[in-house]
């Protein structure tokens, strides 16, 4: 990125809800693997005279997502209606929040392994609102024709706006994977990108470093996966460099990110921005959210990612392996057996916890190491076959090691006289004796210590 | 059929037969889209035939709407009242010609024809729900199913000398109600007397959980309210009622009708609602709204009238466009267009919202008069049944045949229209309104007063 300048990047996502109905009517709400068009009531197909009910755990969901991202939570959200014409729409509206969304005012703290894999950056986003809005139908295309599947009519969404205080691709992916964990823990959404669970708006523009106006937003649609999320900031961060440096202007406008060219792609300009002509759905009425509500969403609060990371690094856990036990959803367990076993070495818990789904056994299995005293090779011998290999403790290793000694008295002399070299042929004996079962370091200490004796 | 008890007393097969031959002998009035080809019979205390509006889905039939983007259209479920009704053993017979998605003052916007009002052939019927008053009135069934957004089943009942009652916004389920103006419409019976009103409300009336704006309280016993003692009952004459645009005549005779009820030994007093004249605008500006979303589905997409097969359509955008131009009729195509423009950027607040706020200045006339009286009394509509053609020329003065009946709708409380004489050998239409809720109030006043009186003799 050019020196001179800096990007002003705000995300607009939309994080599908993982209830059992749909957000306002009995419908499934899974229906990812049906058959077009057979997971669908008279509403989701706009069918007239039809009738929206709000789904009361989507809404408790929203509640919930809102708390996660620090919102401050409306005591009255209610419905309005969103209208424009797209034949995945079948009422010709969308049911959304725009009046009175469900929490504003939210902030979250992202904490992240840079690219160096070394270092831990941090930065902190503005949530402005998430709301609640009903998913639309797909169109699929043909060669011929293009379809409609109206399965995924009424799904519910959760739309979260940040703030423009991303400032690089980086940290947005990173906000974005935050986002992920945070809608997965507590259980409000299967958050998967590539099934179209999350998926992710980029409002970006540049402007000269000290400058404190924005540039031009422009709006970037349909980046679909973490890998393209930071592709197409990047090229359109570039692209609009581009366009100032070569004393051009940018507009605002809408663009979408196409991944066969790996470039942006203009989709509509200023002119053809929608009035989208919001206001209040007359069919549903508000809601009321009182303090008891939010106290009880509070409490099946469970510990956000960022907390986890916090304590896993109180418990000696580097940050890197953080990242990494964190990218295998092993972050949990790790700290969970760290925090309640004090004595047992965090590297160790790290080495391990891959290989263990359950508390109790890792905690089992690490034990029996710690007390047999076991190297990292009987370690594994042991996590294999589930016995432990004798003959290889210390004490074993020390009496060996006092038979080598003694029958390689000779070169124990001449490496007391200063041939050093000859340590590893000394190791080399004792290694032997053990059929390779001992680990080399420990038996290259306990030879030291005696030699030196 | 002149009651439900005639009815009742024919039994349900002579009935629906009688009604099926009325229907054929009637059938100029035009006030019948199609037919029930052998209803379903199952008893209950309702065991009647019934005419539904056409713009209320119902399974085995077209529902319409009127409109020719509807033209053979079948809901894949039936309504709710249409359900409760199926039931209590009220038997459909034909669904009921209406304005075109219940748009209009006169029937006359049907894609179908104009509906004739069964006491002169030359003038209409009212509307939205002409063909539903003028079904009840030529005795065609018993009773029918209304509709009302601003006037819609009052408006057409006071045309055709018959009972039409608005209940409570959120009072009667619009599950299976093709929106019009969601925040005003409401579903309703129109009878040949007010008892007969009564008995299908009972029926109809209730929380829907397919409805969240139905409010979960328990219904009353409508008839048992029905005593014929009105002593001491405060009435209201709001005097903003009887302004310009009411025919002397008209207001000549609904002012009888309140001596009436004053001689019946209610109290009857002056009273005022400050905002009323704002009422008609700010209904046309918050109905056109709501319905330029609610018709927004009638695209060619899923179902109903479409272009899409056309071989010039090329594009989505040319199929919209064309299915919408053809499929709509002028009045439907206007409210759209009105709506659209005063939801858009820049004008929203000037139309919409400022409408929104005068609706609540509205309401408060409203809940403040309450406070001093029980109910309300005007004249239905302005002028007795106008001429076929008189006003289709001339959609502002169409409107205008709402202006005393809109202002009950933008409030949410329940009126009703009963006839209370004639005008030119036209029926006039006494309109009480109530309290929110209190549909028992209004039921017993115009019960009183229908049993104390002659109607056509007065």
């Amino acid at each position: 990125m050019n020196e001179k300048y800096e990007a002003v990047i705000g995300l607009e996502i939309h994080v599908q809800l993982d209830t059992k109905s749909k957000m306002f009517s009995r419908a499934d709400n899974a229906s990812e693997m049906a058959e077009p068009n057979t997971n669908v009531l008279p509403l989701c197909m706009g069918y007239p005279g039809t009738l929206p009910v709000i789904n009361g755990q989507a809404i408790e969901f929203g509640i919930q997502g809102a708390l996660a991202l620090g919102c401050k939570i409306n005591p009255m959200p209610r419905f309005d209606r969103k209208n424009y014409f797209y034949p995945d729409l079948p009422k010709g509206y969308q049911i959304s929040q725009f009046f009175h969304p469900v929490g504003e005012h939210g902030k979250v703290k992202v904490d992240y392994l840079a690219g160096d894999r070394k270092t831990k950056k941090e930065f902190e986003v503005g949530i402005t609102r998430l709301h609640l809005e009903e998913d639309a139908g797909k169109l699929v295309h043909t060669k011929d024709a293009t379809l409609v599947d109206l399965n995924r009519c009424g799904t519910p969404l959760a739309e979260i706006v940040t703030e423009p205080d991303i400032k690089s691709p980086e940290e947005a992916r990173a906000f974005l994977q935050e986002l992920q964990r945070i809608v997965r823990v507590i259980g409000i959404s299967k958050a998967d990108m590539e099934k179209g669970h999350m998926r992710c708006d980029a409002n970006v523009s540049v402007r000269p470093k000290g400058q404190t106006e924005f540039g031009t937003k422009i709006e970037v649609k349909n980046i679909n996966s973490f890998k393209f999320v930071e592709k197409a900031l990047a090229y359109e961060i570039g692209r609009q460099i581009e366009v100032l440096e070569g004393g051009g202007a940018l507009e605002q406008s809408t663009r979408g990110w196409d991944e066969k060219s790996g470039t942006t792609v203009e989709q509509r300009g200023k002119e053809g921005s929608i009035d989208y002509r919001y206001f209040p759905e007359p069919d549903l009425p508000p809601i009321y959210v009182d303090q008891k509500d939010i106290e009880a969403a509070q409490k099946k609060m469970p510990e956000m990612p960022s907390q986890l990371r916090a304590r896993a690094e109180q418990a000696g856990l580097s940050y890197n392996r953080i990242a990494e036990l964190q990218d295998g959803n092993k972050l949990a367990l790790a700290v969970a057996v760290l925090d309640t076993n004090s004595k047992l070495e965090a590297k160790l818990v790290a080495n391990w916890v891959d290989k263990f789904d359950k508390e109790g056994d890792l905690i089992k299995f690490l034990e029996t190491v710690v007390e047999n005293n076991l190297s990292a090779t009987a370690a594994q011998k042991y996590f294999e076959t589930g016995e432990i290999q004798t003959g290889t403790g210390d004490i074993e290793i020390k009496k060996i090691v006092g038979d080598v000694l003694i029958s390689e008295k000779d070169t124990v002399e001449r490496y007391k006289n200063g041939e050093e070299k000859l340590f590893g042929y000394l190791v080399g004996q004792v290694m032997a004796k053990t059929q390779g079962r001992a680990e080399p370091a420990l038996v290259a200490r306990i030879l030291r210590e005696r030699l030196t004796k | 059929m002149s009651s439900i008890q005639e009815a009742l007393d024919l039994g349900v097969a002579a009935a629906i037969e009688m009604s099926r031959t009325l229907m054929d002998e009637k059938k100029v009035l035009n006030a019948v889209l199609s037919q029930v080809d052998n209803p379903k019979i199952v008893t209950g205390e309702l065991n009647v035939p019934y005419i539904c509006k056409d713009n209320i889905v119902t399974l085995g039939t077209k529902t319409t709407a009127a409109s020719k983007m509807l033209e053979n259209f079948e809901s894949p479920y039936e309504a709710t009242v249409v359900k409760k009704l199926r039931e209590a053993g009220a038997v459909m017979v034909a669904k009921a010609n209406l304005d075109e998605f219940a748009m209009g003052s006169s029937t006359e916007n049907s894609a179908f024809g104009p509906t004739k009002n069964p006491w002169d052939e030359s003038r209409v019927p009212g509307g939205s729900s002409g063909g539903s008053a003028a079904a009840v009135a030529a005795g065609l069934a018993p009773f029918a199913l209304g509709s009302d957004t601003g006037g819609s089943i009052r408006q057409p009942a006071s045309f055709c000398g018959v009972v039409g009652f608005m209940p409570t916004y959120g009072r009667v389920s619009r599950y299976g109600l093709i929106a019009m103006a969601s925040s005003l419409d409401r579903i309703g019976p129109i009878a040949n007397n007010v008892e007969d009103a009564a008995r299908v409300l009972q029926v109809i009336a209730g929380h829907d959980e397919n409805d969240s704006t139905t409010v979960d309280i328990p219904v009353p016993d409508y008839t048992k309210v029905l005593t014929g003692d009105i002593r001491g009952l405060k009435i209201g004459v709001p005097k903003e009622y009887w302004s310009e645009g009411v025919d002397e005549r008209v207001a000549a005779t609904v002012k009888k009708a309140i001596e009436q009820l004053q001689k019946l030994g209610a109290v009857v007093k002056d009273v005022s609602l400050p905002h009323s004249h704002f009422a008609l605008s700010t209904y046309y500006i918050l109905q056109p709204a709501e319905v330029s979303a609610n018709l927004a589905r009638y695209d060619g997409v899923r179902y109903g009238f479409s272009l899409g097969a056309d071989k010039k359509i090329e594009n989505i955008k040319d199929m919209y466009c064309e299915t919408r131009a053809r499929g709509f009729g002028a009045e439907v195509k206007r409210r759209i267009m009105l709506g659209t423009y005063t939801l858009s950027a820049g004008f929203r607040d000037a139309y919409y919202d400022k409408a929104q706020r005068v609706r609540t200045l509205i309401n408060q006339d409203f809940e403040k008069v309450f406070k001093d009286v029980d109910v309300l009394v005007s004249p239905t509509t302005p002028t007795v049944a106008f001429k076929l053609g008189e006003r289709t020329q001339h959609p502002l003065e169409m409107y205008k045949a709402d202006l005393l009946t809109c202002p009950a709708s933008l409030a949410g409380i329940p009126g009703i229209s009963v006839p209370c004489g004639l005008v030119d050998g036209m029926p006039v239409g006494l309109q009480i309104m109530g309290r929110q809720f209190d549909e028992e109030t209004i039921l017993r006043v115009a019960h009183a007063y229908e049993q104390s009186v002659d109607w056509r003799e007065q």
